[in-house]
């Protein structure tokens, strides 16, 4: 699982070429999009959004929900995708 | 006349953005009257019927001529050509045909020899899908957005492989006119991405119908209606004006080629007229780091307003933005 989070954290670097941010900068139940209370989280946007799900399906073959809120949900942190992609993940 | 016309309480023509303005024709008969009057008289006929009803419509519709007007002058500012008092009648009614052609596009493909091959990409654009390679198209709401989906039933004789189409499309604003049309034809509706739930998942399915070969089509010059802040500023028939933002980033994401395709009638006022098929490359390089892309997309804009403001000099009365578009 640890290991699944850091290639997940390596993806999101590269594919948002994020270059001053290592994978230990990026806390693993802080969201991905936008900032939570306590200012933790990447701050990306939708269009950053669109470009990572592609990735993240070039890199780990898992498809995603066409029900907006579903994907969202698995977008949420890197835990959330870590335990999504570990269910759909075809190999 | 689905797209324009009466306005929300509160706006002016001057800053209103166009989805605020709601949908005309009080209820579906008047569409099933109009595809009737497509379907069943001969085009001449068609077009003396369309001319009378806009006139009437012109008329009444105080804020449609003053829309219409802010962009005839804008033009004619670039064009050196002053624009007539009717000229906001040749707009509607120019409209109106395209309506009209749409109707008799989505019924069955028009004959291929309506089609005029310009001096442009078409070859290259031909070449990149016999390779089976597909592209990102930018077009706009100049001309008649359909003809280049009529491309694909006549498999055989431009290309010899079969592609698809799929139109990233607002659909939010013209209700009534969408219903017709799913009668018409529902498997073409249902090609249609909705530009208001573009996500992960759609994002993931264009490129792959794009490396699959197919065509997936945005329109580059209307401001996104739930996202009105993100747009692009850029010089439009000499004043500044927004683009949407979503529609060139799309470029940026799928990382295909892109081309900017217009097909506009080459008689103004004829829909029997042939076609100008307008076929042009982008030129600006997408595969870039995320660092220069914001540079990219404004180049890549620069590119599509030059030639969208050169076509529109050429044929202004097709050009169907009807609001204001240099609000604010």
């Amino acid at each position: 699982m640890e290991d699944l989070n850091n290639r997940i954290k390596n993806v999101i670097i590269e594919s948002l070429e994020l270059e001053d941010i290592t994978p230990a900068d990026i806390v693993d139940s802080a969201p991905i999009f936008g900032k939570n209370e306590k200012g933790e989280g990447l701050g990306l946007d939708s269009i950053d959004a669109l470009e990572l799900g592609i990735a993240i399906k070039d890199k780990f073959g898992v498809s995603f929900s066409s029900e907006k809120e579903e994907t969202k949900k698995h977008f949420a942190s890197v835990d959330a995708l870590a335990a999504y992609i570990s269910e759909h993940s075809k190999g | 006349m689905s797209d324009s016309q009466k306005k929300n309480p509160g706006s002016t023509v001057d800053n209103e953005h166009w989805s605020d303005i709601k949908e005309v024709g009080g209820s579906l008969w008047h569409f099933r009257f109009m595809l009737w009057v497509a379907c069943h008289l001969p085009l001449f006929m068609v077009e003396i019927i369309t001319a009378v009803v806009c006139f009437f419509f012109w008329i009444g519709a105080t804020p449609v001529r003053a829309r219409s007007r802010i962009y005839l002058d804008h033009l004619s500012k670039v064009s050196g050509k002053r624009s007539d008092f009717l000229g906001t009648y040749k707009h509607v009614y120019s409209f109106a045909l395209s309506m009209m052609e749409k109707l008799l596009g989505w019924k069955g493909a028009i004959s291929i020899n309506r089609f005029e091959r310009q001096d442009d990409d078409m070859g290259l654009f031909l070449d990149q899908l016999n390779r089976g390679e597909g592209a990102f198209v930018i077009c706009s709401h100049l001309g008649n957005m359909e003809m280049l989906r009529s491309f694909t039933e006549y498999d055989g004789f431009l290309t010899k492989k079969r592609f698809e189409v799929f139109p990233v499309v607002d659909l939010s604003g013209t209700t009534k006119f969408n219903s017709l049309l799913r009668e018409l034809n529902p498997d073409l509706i249902d090609k249609i991405i909705d530009a208001n739930s573009i996500g992960v998942d759609s994002a993931i399915w264009m490129k792959e119908k794009i490396q699959e070969g197919n065509l997936v089509v945005i329109a580059g010059d209307r401001t996104s209606a739930n996202s009105r802040n993100r747009n692009l500023v850029t010089n439009f028939l000499g004043e500044s004006a927004s683009f949407p933002e979503g529609a060139f980033s799309l470029a940026g994401i799928l990382n295909a080629p892109v081309y900017f395709i217009f097909a506009v009638r080459k008689k103004d006022f004829n829909i029997r007229s042939t076609y100008e098929f307008h076929v042009i490359r982008s030129k600006t390089s997408l595969n870039c780091s995320r660092k220069d892309r914001p540079e990219r997309l404004k180049e890549l804009l620069r590119e599509y307003t030059e030639v969208l403001e050169r076509l529109c000099v050429k044929h202004p009365y097709q050009w169907y933005n009807f609001f204001n578009f240099w609000e604010g």
